[in-house]
């Protein structure tokens, strides 16, 4: 990653505690933190600066986390992690199609933040176009269906096909680089900018695993193909659609 | 059977009513079955001429070559009321015969006949009720008063039976008796009737009145059985009988008492371990700042912990598990996951089964279930071995491991929430007590079964889910809000139809 001028985070949370010391972990990790307390300042604060990226708790007294993301998404499009209480896939779907980016469950692990925060600045970095609602992609490939807001996979039969964080990750790497080849330390990388932290098994392990769920050969693979000295290959056409957001 | 003002009426005249009403229908039974089958009737006879057609007869009889008698006696005329039979041996009616009617009929036959009392025999039977011949009256003289008293005293003159023997000259016996004995199968057929008939009705308002009684009962116990199992209440209704009624009122209520405290302290519970996340995300932020690395890598281990415990805590005292809506899931794919998922936090967990088999069923609740099962395997047992079996009408998983179990006496406190068998197993292991707790409550939500099983050397968690058969179109999910809103999605929609309608199992 190209080090540029520090990233510059904005943290809104209720507890001025939990702000207080995200703020110093962030900042020892080369990061310039601003916090806000509710909404309100928020705004305020918003006035004041250019920030990369906000992170958003959403149980908060007032507006709540749900409305300010609304509110927020009228009229900007900086990249949003959302800090859910509650470990509820729709509380989660809810945030991610209202136009946040990403989200952690709390109590989170302080460095899985900054590992998502990081993949979101290097992806806004990269195709700064394509800031917007990143997290919250339907994709279509060979009649399979990879919902990355649900982080679900369904067969061309209809049916919900189960992956581990890992096999998931590893999936999205594959779709959003699809008929390329890409070697073993590209794929970590584009894995690892998703979710750092599961993925300690080697690149061949994962790909087999998903093989065995997604291909309808595991020994014959048809979708990701093995490149000799080269890595993997994912053959299948992929179409991508981000979701309407209901009004 | 709508009776006005029945259902207000409480036990005690009910029964009375009943068994008023048994005995009419038993009285009306026995007056229709004498009507349509009447009892035999009465012969009438006159002592003298009793004796005079003895007389004759054995005068026809002796005059006859022997085996023209039985014809000569037929064409005697004598036959319309009296039956007449020549045996070869005197029969053996009993002698000195004690009845009024035997001795003045033998001393008038003595008197007739000229012959000796060993040469006459003469056997009556007393009158019954229930008699099945032609009842017998042999009068002396006419008008005579045939009173109660005349049918049943032992010197009546009214006998059921009357058996009369003559020897003839050459050594053979004639006898002789009331003609028309009738059809005696026909009365017989009538006794038997009339006590059926009794025990029929009687039996059959004392089921019905049982029944009307037990069958709320039935339900009541059905009801208390399933109190306390689930978290839902069965309210009872129904009751007919006014005492039942209350009595179901009275189990209602307090039914609903013990759900409102149940989930008082189930909210209270959530609340709490709600609450708890944002101290511990406070505790996980100070741990960073943490300088020594081993006491840091504590203190997480710790934290982590008590997060699973409060998210444990928080599945179980939410709905949720009820609430998900039912798809289409690959099981083998989510069980596979599950088991990578320990592989890859170091346990040794492998899986045996088919790469692909299709549930409906609530997948994350699922997961949930067999994750708590491995789990507990993985601390209680060490290695895990999955297996899953597609049984076409079900889906058995296999959780085996190596451990001590649970030993088959306290599999039920196994089940039950917030239990933990410290007494067997080690307190480090940490947890809640919720895992089977947990499991159960999703296999069952889901038709399913769930079984702990010992054999030789491991232990055996079987959980067997059913694949539901009917499909019903009222519980569907909702398909996926953006493949209904996009029409670009070509794939989505062309899924077979069945595929988004999920199956109603809970109801």
């Amino acid at each position: 990653m190209i080090k540029q001028t520090k990233p510059h985070i904005l943290i809104v949370d209720d507890d001025r505690q939990i702000r207080a010391m995200l703020a110093r972990f962030l900042a020892e990790h080369s990061m310039r933190v601003t916090q806000a307390g509710d909404g309100e300042q928020m705004f305020k604060t918003l006035e004041t600066g250019r920030f990369d990226v906000i992170v958003l708790d959403v149980m908060m007294p007032g507006d709540d986390g749900f409305t300010l993301c609304r509110k927020l998404r009228s009229t900007n499009t900086i990249p949003l992690i959302l800090l859910t209480a509650r470990n509820s896939e729709t509380d989660r779907i809810v945030g991610l199609e209202l136009g946040a980016d990403d989200y952690v469950t709390k109590p989170f692990n302080p460095r899985e933040l900054l590992a998502r925060i990081r993949a979101i600045l290097r992806r806004a970095t990269a195709n700064p176009a394509a800031t917007e609602r990143l997290a919250s992609i339907t994709y279509q490939f060979a009649g399979w269906t990879l919902d990355t807001s649900r982080r679900s996979l369904v067969s061309p039969q209809g049916i919900l096909t189960d992956l581990t964080t890992g096999e998931f990750d590893l999936l999205v790497a594959f779709v959003e680089h699809p008929q390329r080849v890409l070697n073993r330390d590209q794929l970590l990388d584009l894995a690892r900018g998703r979710v750092s932290l599961a993925f300690d098994r080697s690149i061949d392990v994962q790909v087999s695993r998903l093989r065995r769920k997604i291909e309808t050969d595991p020994n014959a693979p048809a979708l990701i193909k093995t490149v000799r000295n080269g890595g993997y290959f994912f053959t299948a056409t992929v179409t991508a659609a981000a979701p309407v957001v209901s009004p | 059977m709508r009776i006005p003002l029945w259902s207000k009426l409480r036990l005690a005249p009910r029964i009375a009513i009943l068994m008023v009403a048994t005995a009419i229908a038993v009285q009306a039974f026995d007056t229709f079955l004498e009507h349509i089958l009447p009892r035999p009737g009465y012969l009438i006879i006159d002592q003298a001429w009793l004796a005079r057609a003895a007389g004759e007869a054995r005068q026809i009889a002796e005059a006859a070559p022997p085996t023209d008698r039985r014809a000569a006696l037929a064409s005697s005329g004598l036959m319309k009321y009296l039956g007449f039979d020549i045996v070869s041996q005197a029969p053996d009616y009993r002698q000195d015969d004690p009845t009024r009617v035997a001795r003045e009929v033998k001393a008038a036959l003595l008197q007739a006949t000229a012959l000796g009392p060993e040469d006459i025999l003469v056997m009556t039977e007393e009158f019954e009720e229930h008699a099945v011949k032609t009842n017998v009256a042999v009068v002396s003289t006419l008008p005579i008063y045939m009173d109660t008293e005349a049918l049943v005293s032992r010197d009546s003159i009214v006998m059921a039976d009357i058996r009369i023997a003559i020897r003839l000259k050459d050594g053979a016996w004639l006898t002789i008796g009331p003609s028309n004995e009738g059809l005696t199968s026909l009365h017989h057929l009538r006794n038997i009737l009339g006590l059926a008939g009794t025990l029929f009705f009687v039996a059959a308002f004392s089921i019905w009145m049982a029944r009307s009684i037990v069958t709320p009962l039935t339900n009541l116990a059905q009801a208390a059985e399933k109190l306390g199992r689930e978290r839902e209440t069965t309210p009872i209704t129904g009751m007919k009988l006014p005492e039942l009624a209350s009595i179901a009122d009275t189990f209602n209520e307090m039914q609903a008492r013990l759900k409102k405290f149940v989930d008082e302290r189930m909210q209270m519970l959530a609340a709490i371990s709600h609450d708890l996340r944002t101290p511990l995300t406070r505790l996980r932020l100070y741990a960073e700042t943490v300088p020594n690395e081993a006491q840091r890598t504590q203190i997480l281990s710790d934290i982590s912990d008590m997060e699973t415990m409060v998210s444990t805590s928080l599945a179980f005292m939410s709905d949720d598990i009820h609430r998900e809506s039912y798809s289409a899931v690959d099981l083998a794919s989510l069980i596979i996951s599950q088991c990578d998922n320990f592989v890859d936090a170091g346990r040794t967990v492998s899986y045996q089964g088919p790469d692909h088999a299709e549930l409906t069923c609530r997948p994350v609740a699922v997961r949930r279930a067999i994750s708590n099962l491995i789990d507990n395997g993985c601390k209680y047992g060490g290695d895990v071995c999955v297996t899953l079996t597609d049984n076409v009408a079900s889906l058995v998983i296999e959780i085996r491991d190596s451990g001590p179990g649970i030993p088959a006496d306290q599999t039920e406190r196994a089940f039950a929430p917030f239990q933990r068998l410290e007494a067997s197993r080690n307190r480090e292991t940490g947890g809640t007590g919720l895992g089977l707790t947990i499991a159960r409550d999703v296999v069952v939500s889901h038709g399913g079964d769930i079984q702990l099983i010992h054999d030789e050397k491991s232990f055996l968690v079987r959980v067997e889910l059913p694949r539901p058969r009917e499909i019903k179109a009222s519980r569907a999910t909702k398909p996926h809000p953006k493949a209904s809103a996009k029409p670009a999605h070509p794939q989505r929609s062309p899924l077979p139809a069945r595929k988004r309608k999920t199956h109603n199992l809970s109801s």
